[in-house]
């Protein structure tokens, strides 16, 4: 595989981005966890509870703790240590995975040592910190390493789901070879993230094969220089993970505008078309922070890591506010924009002129034999078709049990359930002459597939709206502005184009909007 | 000449009540050699770990060289005190020479001192410092590892050396070389010994003193000479021992 230049610098860059993620973590889990191990070994009754406590924050996915950490500002003088979106967050997620193999080791470590040495020890006339440098700590150190080398390499793999929230790393390429469904750059993220647990297991090899020389010079006090060293290492990594944690810098600048998107292609390119829009305004600095997996997005911005992103009208009711929709309610943008008011502080702009929610989709042929592109014209029809649903839409409550009673829909024979994708291949084959997708979808436009009215409103709507901070807003005058120059910029036609752009055409976000806005609008 | 070592009504309890020890007296005079005779749990171990304060009399007192030993410093205590574990409890990521050198290093000895008397004791212990010094325990026969524990326990002279089941470990065979070698040693340097053992014949052999120990009491406390005098059942069933054991070794 030959990568131009560009691509080259840039694995360069997340490889040594994931370097460092493992290093801090690793430098913070081994100067907290092996101390740790330590306390724990000498009150073996804390030790099983800790342990197990340990044992269960293992067992929470990883983008779960990302959720529980973000909102959570943690503070001490003024210094954020964990909470937003940033490395400094990963790196406390990726500390939480490392320290069971590390503090579980050093607690074997310990028990293994024969305590009839131990005794000997004491017996000797050491004293009980003599005991713990020159005798348990060295025998114990070879279990204690495993545990490290162990804690190494998972988190090696771990960190890739850092880029999720905006840390950098490896996961990138993986994240964004998943969306695009690029097996290239799915191995361009897993193989040097393989090669770089290799590395550092056979880096944690050489290590075990070091006999420590701990007895040769017992009565000279190299020790003491040893034990200072643990606490400087300690503060050390803490002070190098706080810089780092630092890098992508903090949103407060009076002119800076943090953009944030979704991890998936649409938000991508909306995020690019935000960043972009704000970019051509003089004296008006914009940080992106992309790929923002799940509802991430929405607590970067309560958290005030980012200032602005584009929210869909339905995740906001349903995902974010909890509230039922009932089909038929009307403007939901001003129900929305209530709600975020008094709940978040947080400004819902006019909508950008295109709604992403569910498409009923048929051939051009079938619809040219309808009277009208309604789903309702449809139904008489519908007696005679086929249909291919994902299993989501198959199952939920507002998917087709629902439509189906709202319109009285009745089919050829029961919809087939099959893979979202799929579902595309088998309307254009001709198995089948009814699916549903999302609006935007760029295969929609490529198939040259027709999209019925949904006309009696049972989807809720998708509205694409920006979503702003009130404190930007206060903190930059022109934003308001700039941000409601949006309004209805882009029709469903024309996001199905992009999307397919990127999804089908492979090419970048960040080109695809610069060319739009070039060419497109003024 | 003050007393080494001096039991005076010492008895030490479990904290759950258990008795471990009870009302033992006893005096050692320099250069002598007293062995705590016992079946296994009878309280030889406890006895020998309150003279170096592994642990604590819950009754009585303790003096070593005049002293109750909870007024000592309980490091420089133990590092007057020499001590000889059942299997050696050498730190096995250590040397030999690093192994016997601990006490004296602990104690601040010049290096060149330290090496010139590792290498004095490993040749009365009948070791080649050059062969065996820069060894680990791993490499060493059972032998050649209570050797190097003894040489270990000697190496900065104690006031009192305590050997606890020190040759229980070992084949028949090497024991018994081991232990004719041992008695020639203790004669010559004429050390203040405790030891722990369950084998009357070394008892005999060693003794100036015998302890005999059953449930944590002094069943029989005198020269070895009386053994055969008391009618404590105890004692008759180790005397029964060593005849049956005689007439085994005798079949080898």
């Amino acid at each position: 595989m030959s990568l131009p230049l560009d691509r080259t610098a840039e694995l360069l860059q997340s490889s040594a981005e994931h370097l460092v993620l493992v290093a801090v973590t690793m430098a913070i889990a081994a100067s907290v966890g092996i101390p740790l191990g330590v306390w724990l070994h000498r009150h073996p009754r804390v030790g099983r509870w800790i342990l197990g406590l340990t044992g269960v924050t293992q067992t929470i996915p990883s983008l779960a703790l990302f959720g529980f950490l973000i909102p959570l500002h943690l503070a001490i003088g003024g210094v954020v240590l964990v909470g937003g979106i940033g490395p400094r967050t990963a790196i406390a997620v990726l500390v939480l995975y490392a320290l069971l193999p590390v503090v579980r080791n050093t607690v074997t470590g310990l028990q293994s040592v024969d305590p009839r040495v131990r005794e000997a020890g004491l017996a000797m006339g050491l004293t009980p910190s003599q005991l713990f440098w020159k005798v348990e700590l060295p025998l114990a150190w070879k279990i204690i390493l495993a545990g490290l080398r162990v804690a190494t390499i998972a988190t090696v793999g771990s960190a890739t789901v850092a880029a999720a929230i905006d840390a950098g790393g490896l996961g990138k390429f993986i994240f964004r070879g998943l969306r695009m469904n690029d097996h290239g750059l799915i191995l361009m993220g897993a193989l040097p993230s393989a090669a770089i647990a290799l590395l550092l297991d056979s880096l944690f090899g050489g290590l075990e094969r070091l006999r420590i020389p701990t007895g040769s010079r017992l009565a000279r006090p190299v020790r003491p220089a040893m034990r200072a060293a643990v606490p400087v290492l300690a503060a050390l990594a803490c002070f190098l993970g706080w810089r780092v944690g630092g890098f992508p810098g903090s949103p407060r600048q009076p002119v800076r505008v943090v953009v944030g998107a979704k991890d998936f292609t649409e938000q991508l390119l909306l995020g690019e078309w935000v960043a972009q829009t704000l970019e051509r305004e003089p004296g008006l600095e914009v940080v992106r922070r992309f790929d923002l997996g799940g509802n991430l997005a929405h607590d970067a911005l309560i958290a005030g890591d980012i200032d602005v992103y584009v929210e869909y009208t339905g995740t906001a009711w349903m995902a974010i506010l909890r509230e039922a929709y009932r089909p038929g309610a009307s403007d939901m943008v001003a129900r929305v924009r209530g709600a975020y008011r008094e709940r978040f502080g947080i400004e819902v702009l006019e909508p950008l002129g295109f709604d992403d929610s569910f498409a009923l989709l048929v051939r051009a042929d079938t619809a040219k034999a309808l009277p009208k592109r309604t789903f309702s014209a449809a139904i008489p029809q519908a007696r005679g078709w086929r249909a291919a649903f994902g299993h989501d839409f198959l199952v939920r409550a507002d998917g087709y049990p629902g439509l189906a009673r709202t319109y009285g829909l009745q089919l050829a024979e029961s919809p087939r359930e099959m893979d979202l994708a799929l579902t595309y291949q088998a309307l254009v084959g001709g198995q089948v002459e009814l699916i549903a997708g999302n609006a935007t979808d760029g295969m929609i436009s490529r198939f040259g597939l027709v999209q019925l009215e949904d006309d009696r409103h049972f989807f809720p709507p998708y509205e694409a709206v920006p979503v702003v901070r009130h404190d930007a807003l206060r903190r930059v005058p022109r934003l308001r502005s700039l941000l409601e120059g949006l309004a209805g910029g882009l029709d469903r036609r024309t996001m199905r184009l992009l999307n397919d752009a990127v999804d089908h055409r492979h090419r970048e976000p960040r080109e695809v909007i610069r060319e739009h806005l070039t060419a497109g609008r003024p | 000449m003050e007393s080494p070592l001096v039991f005076r009504d010492v008895s030490y309890r479990l904290p759950d009540g258990r008795r471990l020890l009870e009302g033992l007296d006893l005096e050692l005079g320099v250069g002598q050699t007293l062995v705590l005779l016992g079946r296994s749990g009878c309280g030889k171990t406890t006895t020998m770990k309150l003279i170096n304060r592994l642990l604590e009399p819950t009754g009585g007192r303790i003096e070593v060289e005049g002293r109750s030993t909870l007024e000592w410093d309980i490091i420089a205590l133990r590092r007057r005190i020499g001590y000889v574990l059942q299997d050696a409890g050498l730190f096995p990521h250590w040397t030999v020479r690093e192994n016997v050198g601990l006490v004296p290093g602990l104690l601040g000895w010049e290096p060149e001192r330290i090496q010139a008397r590792v290498d004095e004791l490993l040749e009365m212990l009948g070791l080649d410092p050059v062969v065996h010094a820069g060894r680990y325990p791993e490499a060493l026969s059972g032998g050649q590892r209570q050797r190097v524990g003894i040489a270990r326990a000697l190496a900065a002279d104690p006031a009192i050396l305590l050997l606890d089941e020190p040759f229980s470990a070992l084949d028949p065979i090497t024991r018994r070389g081991l232990q004719a070698e041992f008695r020639a040693l203790v004669h010559r340097l004429g050390k203040t010994m405790v030891l722990v053992t369950h084998d009357i014949r070394e008892a005999r052999a060693l003794a100036h003193q015998v302890v005999l120990l059953h449930e944590g009491r002094a069943v029989f406390q005198g020269a070895p000479g009386r053994l055969e005098s008391s009618d404590h059942p105890e004692v008759r069933a180790f005397l029964a021992c060593l005849e049956d054991e005689g007439s085994v070794e005798d079949l080898t």
